[in-house]
């Protein structure tokens, strides 16, 4: 009995007092941590460690309760600053500040993601000069370029929208009361007119003589009564209203008497009446 | 819309002496009013064709009494009903009413039952009662209770509108305006017609009623003693009937209507109903300027009053501040 008593003690001094769990690769910069089960003396995190040291550790957790004699599980957080793997166990202490020996190897892979060619040191890791440099230049080149070309833009869709056109050939003056009743007349004479071409021919000869009574400004109906009592112009109109619309005066050719009186706007030029105007 | 009596530019003389007809209601008419012979001819106008005729105009411009002298001219029976908002359409029509001594309904004439009805303000009454006078007007014939009753004949609503004073009146729309064969704007009087009008004034004397006197108004001086007869009327009508139309006039009533229907600033155009209100009108001022056929003189006049009414300006148009008689007189002006 008490040769097993001792063989279980011996066995209990042969275990490691301290075991670490598994982890994995932790990225530069990036915390990572470890949890550990250690017997014996309470573990504190080296003091004073270097901010350019290539890891600091601290201890952030510790389980279940501080009595010396039991089985304790530490939380180990640690950030690496250069990729490699390290061993911890040089950076904790017992809580008397005497170095923690026996511990279990407790190695911390910490890598970089960045490529090869940045090296491992975080520190050491900076952009290329020359290439933040070229590409703030590009940046400001190029809005230097827009800026200058917005102007030149407009300035020459400007000038293009107002390069004079060709004008267009000048209109031919518009007809007047004379050629437009030429050849109504000239028609009425010869081969006769249609019902719009009568009622045509009837209105532009009112608007010749509203205009050499210079009527123009009175209202239509106005013009067309003064000219009706007006001993020259009625003459005509009123020898046209007989054919027109009288009953059973539907020729398409005036007679006679309104031929006669047709006549002088048959001519080319200025229209000769037989009138005081003359 | 508020709008001030501006001077027609359509104002064409009549003929003195042409028409008998038109002569003795002219004479009639001038012993009380004072001017306003265009007026006078379009009413004539009116009952010639048996159109409906709306005139506007301020207050005060004899509009009462130039209907009512024509009337009494004519031995026309005459009502006067003057529009308001609480106007009932049976007001207007008439309803059956029951007897109370033999307990039956018995039919109550309302004062449509006439021969010339002057329906005063016409827009201040409610659109039921403007829908159903107009209803009548089109079809002359009104019903009340299960019966339908004739108007006499003729019938000839002449309705006024007051272009001031737009407030708590019911515009009548394009729709019924259409209704109305002539729409004519009063124009003020001149110097010398106002003058006129405060001599015959001055002249009036008071009438006796018993003991008691009142002044003498215009209405007072309407000569009793009528000088024709429906029959004269109905025989100047039959004339009218007669007047020769030509081709050529009609060509230019329709090319005109058809230029209302594709101007820039119009956004309604006439109806076919302003072509024959212009032809009709037309014939009826050729009668009464003594021709037997109509002539462009005809339809300039009255291009105005058939055309004004029926048409609707743009937005655009009103904006930049055209108005229908400018639009007009532009069309008027691209005939000739």
């Amino acid at each position: 009995m008490i040769g097993s008593l001792l063989a279980i003690v011996c066995l209990m001094n042969l275990v490691p007092p301290t075991r670490a769990t598994d982890q994995s690769p932790t990225p530069r910069g990036i915390t990572g941590s470890v949890t550990i089960a250690h017997t014996g003396e309470l573990l504190r995190a080296k003091l004073d460690q270097e901010l350019s040291s290539p890891l600091i550790l601290r201890v952030t957790d510790l389980t279940p309760d501080l009595a010396p004699t039991a089985e304790h599980r530490y939380r180990i957080d640690f950030i690496g600053t250069v990729a490699g793997t390290f061993d911890l166990r040089p950076l904790i202490y017992h809580r008397d500040g005497t170095p923690a020996i026996g511990l279990a190897p407790m190695d911390a892979t910490i890598i970089s993601e960045l490529p090869k060619k940045f090296g491992t040191d975080l520190f050491t890791v900076s952009a290329q000069p020359a290439f933040a440099i070229s590409h703030y230049r590009t940046v400001i080149a190029a809005i230097a370029i827009i800026w200058i070309a917005i102007p030149i833009v407009v300035f020459v869709r400007r000038l293009i929208r107002n390069r004079p056109v060709a004008l267009p050939p000048p209109p031919a003056s518009a007809p007047t009361l004379a050629d437009q009743l030429r050849p109504l007349v000239e028609s009425a004479m010869t081969d006769g007119l249609s019902t719009r071409d009568q009622a045509r021919l009837e209105l532009l000869v009112m608007a010749f003589w509203s205009e050499r009574r210079d009527f123009t400004s009175l209202n239509p109906a106005q013009a067309i009564s003064k000219l009706r009592a007006d001993p020259e112009a009625s003459t005509l109109i009123l020898a046209i209203e007989s054919w027109l619309h009288q009953r059973g005066s539907v020729a398409p050719r005036p007679a006679h008497e309104l031929s006669t009186l047709l006549d002088p706007f048959r001519a080319h030029g200025p229209i000769y009446l037989d009138e005081g105007s003359r | 819309m508020t709008s001030h009596p501006t001077p027609s530019l359509s104002l064409v003389a009549p003929t003195v002496g042409a028409c008998p007809f038109a002569d003795i209601v002219r004479t009639h008419v001038a012993r009380t009013v004072v001017g306003q012979q265009v007026v006078v001819e379009r009413v004539m106008i009116a009952l010639l064709t048996g159109g409906h005729l709306l005139l506007e105009g301020v207050p005060g411009i004899a509009k009462t009494l130039i209907v009512q002298s024509v009337a009494k001219a004519i031995d026309l029976k005459f009502s006067r009903v003057q529009f308001t908002i609480d106007l009932l359409p049976s007001d207007i029509l008439g309803s059956e009413v029951l007897d109370q001594k033999t307990g039956e309904f018995r039919l109550h004439r309302g004062p449509i039952f006439t021969n010339l009805l002057l329906a005063d303000e016409i827009n201040r009454a409610s659109p039921k009662v403007q829908s159903a006078l107009l209803e009548a007007m089109q079809e002359r014939k009104v019903s009340i209770g299960d019966s339908s009753h004739e108007l006499p004949a003729p019938f000839l609503v002449i309705a006024t509108q007051n272009p001031i004073e737009q407030s708590g009146t019911f515009e009548l729309p394009e729709a019924q305006l259409d209704r109305f064969m002539l729409r004519h704007r009063f124009s003020y009087p001149t110097p010398e017609e106002e003058t006129e009008v405060v001599r015959r004034s001055l002249k009036l004397k008071l009438k006796r009623q018993g003991d008691g006197a009142v002044p003498m108004t215009a209405f007072d001086a309407i000569e009793e003693g009528a000088r024709l007869h429906l029959k004269d009327l109905s025989s100047a009508m039959e004339a009218v009937q007669s007047v020769h139309v030509s081709e050529v006039f009609l060509r230019d009533c329709v090319d005109f209507v058809q230029l209302t229907r594709h101007h820039k600033d119009i956004e309604l155009g006439c109806s076919p109903r302003a072509v024959l209100a212009l032809v009709h009108a037309s014939r009826a001022r050729a009668y009464l300027h003594g021709r037997d056929y109509t002539i462009p003189e005809d339809f300039f006049a009255l291009a105005e009053d058939v055309i004004l009414h029926r048409m609707r300006l743009t937005y655009e148009a009103l904006a930049v501040g055209r108005k229908p008689l400018d639009v007009v007189t532009e069309l008027l002006r691209s005939l000739t």
